[in-house]
């Protein structure tokens, strides 16, 4: 029990009007800690104490929390956390709404953490007074003696007055403090809403992967203060996953664009696999990926996040991201990023589709400006005519290797059928549907070879005014025929072997391999065995190439088929000509049969149109002194007899046959100069007369 | 299609051509010689050019007449320097 030793009038008059004045001072507090820092100071005038503490209380964790305002000396044994209710008088004494007055504390033993608390340091007696409001309870206002019964019913009784004040003030505080705090959570949920909007904005207005990303990460990085933002996506055809864009500005160089990311023991492989997100710590992550988190720590990341890129049912690819401050990522923050990642996941499949529709767009463009060349230059399928043995037997080996998908090598002389042999070999396939894309590597210029077959990207060199498309891109789930494949410079050959064994290739001025399934069928009229020896043909691509040879007979190993091609050219010409053509003389069918045509059915198709342009009647008159008269058809061939040439012919063909044997050389004791025996200016100025170049040798 | 290659030297700068010498591939022809304007001399070789349009043959023409060399190999292109050659 307190004393009672009674107080004038005018004393408790001051005191009451002293109490006035702080508790308007103390209610304007808007903040706890600046509250607990300036209340012992404005209650010391009215109470003496030598040490005064402060209670809050937590009802959802079933706690009090002990503050200490003021103490002569430093208090030891504080306790390191919150009391339990049930073990603190503070909870007592709100439940009774009376203070809980003790003179003489070593002879207190209820509550064993505050006993043990005053007893550690020396104080005699203490008063506790509830801290409470009309809404809520608050805690307790604790005062301390080092006297015994220090404090008088008087005392205790304005103790509770100051305590109704101070449980103003702190009720203030902490509704200034829970306003705070919403407005904080309101301001934070703007700001993501916000970004999520700046998301949303780059999702609808971009459809270039690239750009996109840009947009996003930016706002990530504005709005969260995150250090590392990349998209992985899954490369199918590669079986790994690719790091698709980064966005790591302080990064030193060790995580880059494009490089490869396994698809087991790694984060990503496993958040693609489950379709669930992680946020770990890097030494979360060295647990299970020690080689993602060698990498990730060594760029100073102490936090990352991996959530799966999922649209549609299917999973493209990951967002990650990454902080170097650690614990960064909370709880919260995994339905946020998700919603995030949902955005960028549909994003990234609008972006990747629209890429693809564009590549479609214009691969379709080209086929069909290819195609519409093709219509224009070569406007019927001519069948290919003729019963002899030796044309029967290759027609035989074509329907044998069309439908198995072999690159397939036609060896032939000028004019003997090998581009219809190929056509005849993709229509017996199974890619008939697919385009039969032709290309005549003798006709393209040396510079622009490259580009036709493969393509270039826009400012792949000066002239590549647009990205194109080549021509193997074309032939795509179809058939590539490639004439004259002898022509191709050695440099290039590297490149078609590569498309041959790997089926992939780049575009000049790109990086990005591009996979294709064309298949092949080559053809030539030169020695390539011979080319292989002289090192002007590559041996490996010479033996991929002749994976399955066909050598078409020259017209004259077939002379049974010319009055065939006789009877189909006349009809040909003479119905385009709109004139009738009945008979064809036994006599010119025989000079027709016996000829040798060197430049085979194209010399006999042309020599057949020439005829019948020439033939006013129904009779087929052809111009027999034409053709030459050469010997049966079981010899060969006898060697050309030398005409009689003109003299800027025969200066021409001089000039190159010594430019062949020089290597290009025109001056120098091994010269073409020195072999014609002239001066090297006086070659150089017939060479530019003629129009003769010294490329090529 | 026009693939133009500089090849610039000490006396004299080259300007190898390959392809089909027109329409937008003019433009690029003359930015590739005002990109050689500074060097002696400028020589530009067609002998890899099947094909010249109108508008190209017109740039060859000023070329020419600002002191270009040109030199052709295929009857087509090489009538048509011989033209411009003649008529400078």
């Amino acid at each position: 029990m307190p004393s009672s030793v009674p107080i004038r009038p005018e004393a408790t008059r001051a005191r009451y009007e002293a109490l006035l004045e702080v508790a308007e001072s103390i209610a304007a507090h808007r903040q706890l800690s600046t509250l607990f820092g300036d209340l012992s100071r404005c209650l010391a005038p009215l109470v003496s104490f030598d040490f005064i503490c402060l209670t809050l209380l937590d009802e959802k964790q079933r706690t009090v929390r002990l503050h200490v305002l003021h103490t002569d000396r430093e208090l030891v044994g504080t306790p390191p956390g919150p009391t339990p209710l049930e073990q603190s008088p503070t909870w007592m004494t709100l439940q009774s709404r009376r203070p809980y007055y003790v003179p003489d504390a070593t002879q207190d033993h209820r509550f064993p953490i505050l006993a043990d608390l005053v007893r550690a340091n020396g104080i005699q007696c203490f008063c506790i007074l509830p801290l409470h409001t009309a809404q809520r309870n608050l805690g307790g206002l604790q005062f301390g003696s080092f006297r015994r019964d220090a404090y008088t019913q008087d005392d205790i009784d304005f103790m509770i007055q100051v305590a109704r004040q101070v449980a103003v003030a702190v009720d203030n505080a902490l509704n200034f403090e829970t306003a705070r705090a919403y407005e904080e959570q309101l301001a934070r949920e703007r700001d993501r809403l916000r970004a999520l909007l700046e998301i949303n904005n780059a999702v609808v207005t971009c459809l270039d992967p690239k750009p996109l990303f840009q947009a996003i990460s930016a706002s990530l990085r504005h709005t969260f203060g995150i250090d590392y933002i990349s998209l992985v996506t899954y490369d199918q055809e590669a079986n790994t996953f690719r790091l698709h864009a980064l966005d790591f500005p302080e990064g030193s160089g060790i995580i880059r664009e494009d490089a490869l990311i396994p698809v087991d023991s790694s984060v990503v492989g496993d958040v693609y696999r489950t379709r669930e997100a992680r946020f770990l710590s890097i030494e979360e992550a060295a647990l299970s990926w020690p080689s993602t988190a060698d990498i990730l720590s060594r760029e100073g990341l102490q936090s990352i996040g991996c959530l799966p890129l999922i649209t549609r049912g299917e999973t493209l690819g990951t967002l990650n991201l990454g902080s170097r401050r650690a614990h960064f990522f909370t709880p919260d923050d995994g339905q946020y990023f998700s919603q995030v990642a949902g955005q960028v996941a549909i994003a990234l499949d609008n972006a990747l589709s629209y890429k693809r529709i564009e590549e479609l767009n214009a691969r379709l463009a080209e086929e069909k400006i290819y195609l519409e060349d093709e219509i224009r230059t070569d406007s019927r399928f001519e069948d290919i005519i003729g019963q002899s043995r030796a044309l029967r037997s290759i027609l035989k080996q074509v329907e044998t290797v069309a439908p198995t998908d072999s690159t397939v090598m036609i060896y032939g002389e000028t004019g003997t059928g090998k581009e219809l042999l190929a056509r005849s070999i993709h229509q017996l396939s199974a890619r008939r549907q697919g385009t039969f894309v032709k290309l005549n590597c003798a006709a393209i210029p040396t510079g622009l070879l490259e580009s036709e077959m493969f393509g270039h990207e826009k400012g792949a060199f000066t002239g590549a005014i647009a990205q194109r498309i080549g021509r193997f891109e074309l032939a795509h789930r179809g058939t590539m025929f490639l004439d004259e494949v002898g022509e191709i410079p050695l440099e290039l050959q590297t490149k078609l072997l590569r498309v041959l064994q790997e089926r992939e290739f780049e575009r000049l001025g790109s990086s990005r391999t591009i996979r294709t399934d064309a298949r092949l069928v080559a053809a030539t009229n030169r020695e390539l065995a011979s080319m292989v020896e002289q090192h002007q043909f590559r041996a490996d691509l010479y033996y991929r190439l002749s994976v399955f040879p066909i050598t078409v007979p020259p017209l004259r190993d077939r002379q049974e088929d010319i009055p065939l091609l006789v009877r189909y050219f006349v009809q040909q010409n003479a119905r385009r000509m709109n004139k009738r053509i009945s008979t064809i003389p036994a006599a010119s069918m025989e000079a027709l049969t016996r000829y040798s045509w060197p430049g085979n059915i194209r010399e006999l198709q042309n020599f057949i149109e020439r005829a019948v342009i020439l033939s006013a009647g129904p009779v087929l008159q052809i111009p027999v002194r034409e053709l030459k008269r050469g010997p049966s058809s079981s010899a060969r061939p006898a060697p050309d007899t030398p005409e009689v040439q003109t003299l800027e012919a025969a200066e021409r063909e001089a000039i190159l046959r010594a430019l062949r044997e020089s290597s290009g050389r025109v001056g120098g004791a091994q010269g073409a100069a020195a072999k014609l025996g002239m001066k090297r200016t006086t070659l150089q100025a017939k060479m530019q007369k003629l129009g003769i170049s010294t490329r090529g040798y | 299609m026009l693939k133009i290659t500089i090849q610039p030297g000490a006396r004299q700068c080259r300007l190898l051509l390959e392809g089909r010498l027109a329409g937008p591939w003019v433009a690029e022809l003359r930015r590739a010689w005002q990109a050689a304007a500074q060097s002696p001399a400028v020589f530009v070789d067609l002998h890899e050019v099947d094909f010249v349009d109108l508008d190209g043959q017109a740039l060859l023409t000023e070329m020419h007449r600002a002191g270009v060399r040109l030199e052709a190999s295929s009857p087509f292109v090489r009538h048509m320097v011989e033209e411009i050659s003649g008529a400078a």
